[in-house]
């Protein structure tokens, strides 16, 4: 693949990233390069930072300290609203969906908010025949039906729904928290053979947070591997299988064998 | 289901139509003032139903309206409602807009306390300075003009309220289902994506605010020619209740609830005030609702309906 090598172009650099809570250093001094057009997947046990990484790199959190370079800008001072304009978007691991609203809703307020059309009030939101039109095929990729209300679609549905609403706002880099945490291991395979042709289709460049690592080793081509709020390693799936000391922090012992 | 929404809805639209022709006076008069509380139960549900916000100070647009059309009167001999109706709007949007500035910064019980605070602020404002509002006196208002017409009351009158209430309750519905109306529903259901999509979630907040508000002073001005009466106590916490009771009572999950809300509540006040405590049904008819009905009197009658057309079409389908 060649994902990592030094020719490509980096989109989003950070350097010596530091998040606290409290007492607890969520994100603790994590240097990261994500190249344009990767997908780059984030792995680790519970606890590490994976989420709080993507919130930092998302604004979803402001940074204690370091510096975040997206496509030559320093970010870190920038608020959700100025990076989502910039093609930063956050898809959430609880899918965080418009509950009562449709399917069809959800995917069409992102577009409305992307054309600055949302402060329009005395027109049916119907009458926006472009809008509607591309919010239908967005479902129609991700194999999500219009009509029915957020809160009645099955579980792998509603991940795939989230993915939706973030992939809608054009996304230039798009951090997906956990994809099929909560969906079945039958289904999980379904909800990535969804999202991925789409993201390699529409060359954005993707972070994925994941659990597990037959899906890493599927879909991506360069792992970071995160652990008490630091990298401990980074490269091509097959090599960080093959790492004895990932192997004990993912699973907990070494292999056997 | 959505044909006999529509059928309910011309009918009751042609009774309102038709009502003066077989309704006594008295009801005609309870009927134009539940239309009136109909049109602020319709901007407080823009808000609760749609928003999520839920203000125990509306009390306070209906203030605005009523001492518009009362101060105005007074001060400048202005009294026609070609002027005063545009000019309500004007001064409760304004207010909507100051006051939003400081509430819709908050959610849930916050927001509610500081709307019911600044109308209490209001209301205080009102009775002491008596000079300038005529204190707890309040100010006798004549019927306004209406293009140098003078509106009778009773059936005119009532025919120019129902006119109104088409319009507003008409434009609340294409704000509801515009793209500013979908927006502040994301807001209402889910904040933090709402923000992750770039929506400045306050500024949604605040202009639902300021709609809401703008027409509940029409309601103000409504009620004001009605009664003939500008008193300091509209602006108080028993107003703004006495509406956002009438949109738990209809239903503040559909948009017309709060409709058959206020006409349940104008009526059923009216008859039972004096028979018994009135408070005493208020409160049991809260109770009710919130453990047995939280859809409100049309969320009920909207499920029985759905029941009521499964069983015939099981039943049919088991014949066929």
């Amino acid at each position: 693949m060649g994902a990592t090598g030094p020719e490509q172009e980096v989109i989003l650099s950070g350097s010596n990233l530091v998040k606290h809570f409290g007492e607890l250093r969520a994100v603790d001094g994590v240097d990261l390069e994500i190249y344009k057009g990767e997908v780059l997947s984030i792995v680790g046990p519970n606890g590490a930072g994976k989420t709080t990484l993507l919130k930092l790199l998302s604004g979803g959190h402001q940074i204690d300290r370091g510096e975040i370079l997206f496509m030559g800008k320093n970010i870190g001072p920038m608020s959700l609203i100025q990076r989502a304009r910039l093609g930063i978007v956050y898809s959430f691991q609880i899918p965080a969906l418009f509950e009562h609203l449709s399917a069809l809703d959800n995917v069409r307020l992102a577009l409305l908010n992307r054309e600055g059309k949302t402060f329009i009030f005395f027109a049916n939101v119907a009458r926006f025949p472009k809008v509607r039109k591309e919010a239908q095929e967005i479902l129609g990729v991700f194999n999500v039906p219009e009509d029915s209300p957020a809160s009645a679609l099955p579980h792998g549905q509603r991940k795939l729904l989230d993915a939706a609403i973030a992939f809608a706002l054009n996304p230039k880099l798009l951090l997906l928290d956990e994809p099929t945490s909560g969906v079945s291991t039958e289904e999980k395979g379904q909800v990535m053979d969804t999202i991925m042709p789409i993201i390699r289709q529409s060359d954005t460049t993707a972070v994925i947070v994941e659990h597990d690592m037959e899906i890493v080793t599927r879909y991506t081509q360069r792992v970071i591997v995160m652990q008490q709020g630091r990298v401990l390693v980074g490269g091509t799936p097959e090599k960080i299988m093959a790492d004895a000391q990932v192997q004990e922090v993912l699973l907990g012992h070494a292999p056997s064998g | 289901m959505q044909r006999m929404n529509r059928i309910s809805l011309i009918a009751a639209l042609c009774l309102l139509g038709v009502g003066p022709t077989f309704f006594p006076g008295f009801t005609m008069y309870l009927l134009t003032y539940a239309l009136i509380m109909s049109i602020a139960a319709l901007s407080v549900n823009l808000l609760l139903g749609y928003t999520g916000l839920m203000s125990f100070g509306h009390g306070m647009f209906i203030g605005a309206g009523a001492y518009t059309v009362a101060l105005m009167t007074r001060y400048t001999g202005i009294h026609s409602f070609e002027v005063l109706i545009p000019m309500s709007i004007v001064t409760s949007a304004a207010l909507a807009a100051f006051v939003g500035l400081f509430c819709t910064r908050q959610i849930d019980i916050y927001f509610a306390m500081l709307t019911l605070a600044f109308g209490e602020l209001l209301y205080a404002l009102f009775a002491k300075f008596y000079n300038l509002t005529g204190g707890t006196d309040g100010v006798r208002v004549e019927m306004p003009a209406l293009f140098g017409y003078v509106l009778k009351a009773g059936v005119q009158y009532y025919y120019f309220v129902l006119g109104l209430f088409l319009v507003c309750a008409w434009a609340m519905w294409v704000i509801c289902n515009s793209p500013f109306g979908k927006a502040i529903q994301a807001v209402r259901d889910n904040e933090i994506r709402a923000g992750y999509l770039g929506l400045v979630v306050m500024k949604y907040r605040l202009f639902a605010f300021v709609i809401s508000g703008a027409f509940t002073g029409l309601a103000g001005v409504l009620l004001v020619s009605l009664t003939g009466h500008a008193v300091p106590e509209l602006f108080q916490v028993i107003t703004s209740i006495g509406i956002v009771f009438m949109v738990i009572l209809g239903g503040h999950t559909s948009f017309l609830g709060p409709v058959i809300g206020a006409v349940v509540f104008v009526f059923l006040q009216s008859w039972l005030q004096p028979l018994f405590f009135w408070q005493f049904f208020l409160g049991a008819a809260i109770i009710i609702l919130v453990m047995f009905l939280p859809g409100g009197v049309l969320g009920g009658i909207q499920l029985w309906a759905r029941q009521a057309l499964n069983r015939r079409s099981s039943s049919a389908a088991q014949i066929s």
